[in-house]
């Protein structure tokens, strides 16, 4: 014990002697001359962690640096976000981003950036959205809730996490449809499949159809619609909001992006980077493998879907009066 | 289940895998056993490794090193006063004051045997009769939860000994500190005090770090400073039923470690908790219903036995909603759920049916990894207790700079290391007024799950607390916490009594 504290003791004060080292500006060179950070704003664990590492994993035989992933978790996701928007825009500092971190500072007025404070490289991939309910409720399909729903205004209980995609998404969408439910706030989208399969909500509301797939398939849960624009492969049955007539499409990204204002020539360089990692045969392999839809989008594609949903989620929170 | 076992037996036992748990039992020990470095944050640097393993070496890399962590934190908390993992925190209680009596060596074995059994019974369980209690864990919704919850709070009544009143308001102030941070329904910031960093909470590792290794730190060096305050402590004892657990207490104690496995395993089911509450509930029912309970906090064995099956006890339990529901416990199992996924196994209902040869593989390397666990502990332990000999001007500073790196390193943020430097003062000075520091731990714990259980019922029920006592598990809980408040009110009153008697008769000897 004694032994092994001082073997960490000395491996501490050798890290700090490499990273000392690592600060000396280097101008020399073309970038990248030195690693480079991709700042996960969540836990690890994550789905939004795991795509950014296996980013990380293949995106360093194309940029000849090591990518170092780096979690900086808390405020959801705001402490992270920070972070990079404040960093030095030198491309040595990016961020692995979802809605949660750009756009929903149209909720917190507090957060201390702008959805546009960050320069776009590409999206990785986006969730399909679904809500789910328990196998005895008495409807088993979506026209049959809505019914279900006209007639007992503000009964129906749906639970999902408070004020992010899945929350917003869900208002949109009962907004356009004239319904009213009431909503049980969870910490995560597992509680909120949690609550559904212990019958104690009526409505489990997901980010990502991964939490309810296996729960569908042994007829615990009835999936009812999902957000996207075309139904998931995993729920062929299960219609779209569009297709029963609302006209909500909400698919939470994951993607990258840099402090705004990175020079021409590195954003350049990393968009180019970010299309090879994504094209990559081992990358598309493993992604497939954790179940991940890729969707990749570049550069201003990316940037339209920012501008998108935050038109989106910014009518909704005007109009329910969320903002903080 | 038969079907399985043999391609899964044949998917286990290759070399590699034994290796691999081994390894991941002593990174698990190690890191558990160093305050300031944790468990999770090991988990998570492991995590993307093992997306490059075969996935029944991946996954019993991490198991090894979960069920190492929960058991590593005793070592530091016997030896040196200072829970080197949260579900340590209770062994503190009295394996330090055994170990100032010349007893470290019985705490530690006491420690292994607890842990060791506890993992066992649970993961027996978890893989005879895990769809059952998913289906039990299900049952519980808010309310259900928020009536746990408060029991569990009730047993800090307990852990906090002599100091009832102090621990009562440690646990509230515990509470408080847990509503710093986003409101978990509205999002707004509340006692922030402008602080940015503060948006997010305290963390809770800076917190933890603080409150047990940096407060301990401070008690030392005034130790050092101060002549004639020094803690006794009893050179390891050459008595060698000092140093093993005899089969007498062994037998003893059978109870005890039987009734914490089973809180552990029922805590580790339920989503949200964890293993330093079920140390906690164990350690409380323990003392409640021990024949000794004045022993407690003085170096009672039972106490070391209760708090060690209870928190290992729950590393079987949490994989329970974790592989048939998909639905993880705590910030280990929701770091492994990461790893099921990358590797194409998705827990649930349907895991067994498409997965069955890995994850009863799983489940071999999981028994083998708690005998590997034993043996690996017991020959750790002539190491650690060497540490006792060393000199703590030597081995306080080296945990002190550990427990800054340590504290950084979860969200590499300077401002938790503030957060840290803050709690080990707030828990110095406590310690000074005889404030105990654990139920402010635990309230900090519960203080979440309790807000949004309540929360969450109330607005369920439309604003109605009837259904906390209409509805049948609620109401078990809510008879339970009435009946362990009056319990342990009535076991105090009789200890009293008993000291009074003694006094008297001691009297009434003097003149004669």
């Amino acid at each position: 014990m004694k032994r092994l504290s001082l073997v960490l003791f000395v491996l501490f004060a050798a890290a700090g002697f490499l990273l000392a080292e690592g600060t000396v500006e280097e101008t020399a060179g073309e970038y990248p001359t030195k690693p480079i950070q991709v700042i996960v704003p969540w836990g690890a664990g994550g789905r939004t962690d795991i795509n950014a590492r296996m980013f990380a994993s293949v995106a360093p035989k194309y940029l000849g640096q090591p990518v170092v992933v780096v979690n900086k978790a808390g405020g959801g996701s705001v402490i992270g976000g920070k972070y990079v928007a404040d960093a030095d825009p030198d491309g040595y500092t990016l961020l692995a981003i979802t809605p949660g971190t750009n756009v929903f500072p149209v909720i917190f007025k507090q957060a201390p950036y702008d959805t546009f404070d960050f320069d776009p490289i590409g999206q990785i991939g986006s969730s399909t959205m679904a809500i789910a309910s328990k196998a005895d409720r008495p409807w088993s399909n979506v026209q049959k809730l809505i019914s279900y729903a006209k007639s007992h205004p503000g009964e129906v209980t749906y639970a999902c996490v408070a004020l992010k995609a899945p929350q917003l998404g869900f208002l949109r969408w009962a907004d356009k449809a004239g319904l009213e439910f009431k909503h049980v706030p969870v910490g995560n989208d597992a509680e909120a499949v949690e609550a559904a399969l212990g019958g104690h909500v009526d409505i489990a509301m997901t980010s990502s159809v991964a939490t309810i797939i296996s729960h569908v398939n042994a007829n615990n849960l009835n999936a009812l619609m999902v957000f996207a624009e075309k139904r998931d492969k995993n729920l062929p049955n299960t219609p779209t909001a569009v297709e029963i007539g609302y006209d909500v499409v909400a698919s939470p990204f994951t993607g990258i992006a840099g402090p705004k204002g990175l020079p021409p020539e590195v954003l350049q360089k990393l968009r180019t980077v970010f299309k090879q990692v994504i094209e990559d045969a081992d990358f598309i392999k493993v992604m497939k493998r954790i179940g991940e839809s890729l969707d990749p989008k570049f550069g201003d594609d990316f940037y339209a879907v920012w501008k998108n949903d935050k038109e989106g989620y910014s009518e909704i929170v005007e109009k329910m009066g969320l903002a903080q | 289940m038969l079907e399985h076992l043999l391609p899964a037996a044949q998917l286990f036992f290759t070399f590699q895998n034994l290796l691999v748990v081994a390894a991941g039992l002593f990174i698990g020990i190690t890191i558990g056993a160093i305050p300031g470095l944790n468990v999770p944050m090991i988990v998570a640097l492991l995590l993307p490794i093992t997306f490059y393993m075969p996935p029944v070496a991946g996954i019993s890399l991490l198991l090894g090193v979960y069920k190492g962590g929960t058991y590593g934190g005793s070592i530091s908390a016997i030896l040196i006063n200072t829970p080197g993992a949260p579900a340590a925190a209770a062994t503190c209680l009295d394996g330090y004051p055994m170990a100032k009596q010349g007893k470290a060596g019985k705490a530690l074995r006491a420690s292994i045997y607890g842990s060791v059994i506890g993992e066992f019974i649970s993961d027996i369980v978890l893989i005879s009769i895990a769809a059952q209690i998913a289906m039990v864990a299900l049952k519980f919704g808010p309310t259900e939860k928020f009536s746990l919850v408060v029991f569990a709070l009730c047993t800090i009544g307990v852990v906090s000994s002599e100091h009832k009143l102090k621990g009562i308001t440690a646990a509230l102030f515990g509470i408080f500190f847990r509503t710093i941070g986003s409101d978990p329904i509205s999002g707004s910031s509340r006692f922030t005090v402008g602080i940015f960093d503060l948006i997010g909470g305290i963390p809770f590792l800076p917190h933890l770090i603080g409150l047990f290794a940096v407060s301990e730190f401070f008690v030392q060096i005034e130790k050092k400073i101060s002549a004639g305050k020094q803690d006794v402590i009893a050179p390891v004892s050459k008595n060698p039923d000092d140093n093993r657990v005899t089969w007498k207490e062994f037998k003893a104690n059978i109870v005890t470690i039987i009734r914490s496995t089973l809180i552990g395993i029922g805590v580790g089911a339920l989503p949200g908790s964890g293993s330093a509450i079920s140390a906690f509930v164990s350690y409380g029912a323990a003392k409640n219903t021990s024949k000794k309970p004045e022993e407690f906090g003085k170096g009672s064995l039972e106490g070391v036995f209760a708090a060690e099956t209870g928190n290992n006890a729950v590393t079987g339990g949490a994989l329970i909603p974790l592989l048939t529901l998909g639905i993880p416990g705590d910030a280990i199992t929701a770091i492994m759920l990461g790893v099921f996924l990358v590797h194409g196994l998705i827990p649930g209902p349907d895991l067994f049916v498409k997965s069955g040869d890995v994850i009863y593989a799983v489940f071999i390397g999981l028994i083998v990894a708690n005998i590997l666990h034993f043996f690996i502990a017991s020959l750790g332990l002539r190491l650690f207790t060497k540490l006792l000999s060393v000199s703590r001007a030597v081995l306080f500073p080296i945990v002190i700079i550990i427990c800054a790196a340590g504290s950084y390193t979860v969200n590499s943020n300077i401002f938790d290391v503030y957060v840290m430097i803050f709690f080990g003062v707030l828990g110095y000075i406590m310690k000074k007024f005889n404030f105990p520091v654990a139920p402010l731990m635990m309230g900090y714990i519960l203080g979440g799950l309790l807000e949004t259980s309540l929360i969450q019922a109330l607005i369920l029920s439309d604003g109605s607390v009837l259904p906390i006592f209409t509805r049948p598990i609620s109401l078990v809980f809510v008879v339970l916490t009435v009946f362990f408040i009056f319990w342990s009110l009535f076991m105090q009153k009789k200890a009293l009594d008993r000291r009074k008697r003694r006094e008297e008769q001691r009297r009434r000897n003097l003149p004669s």
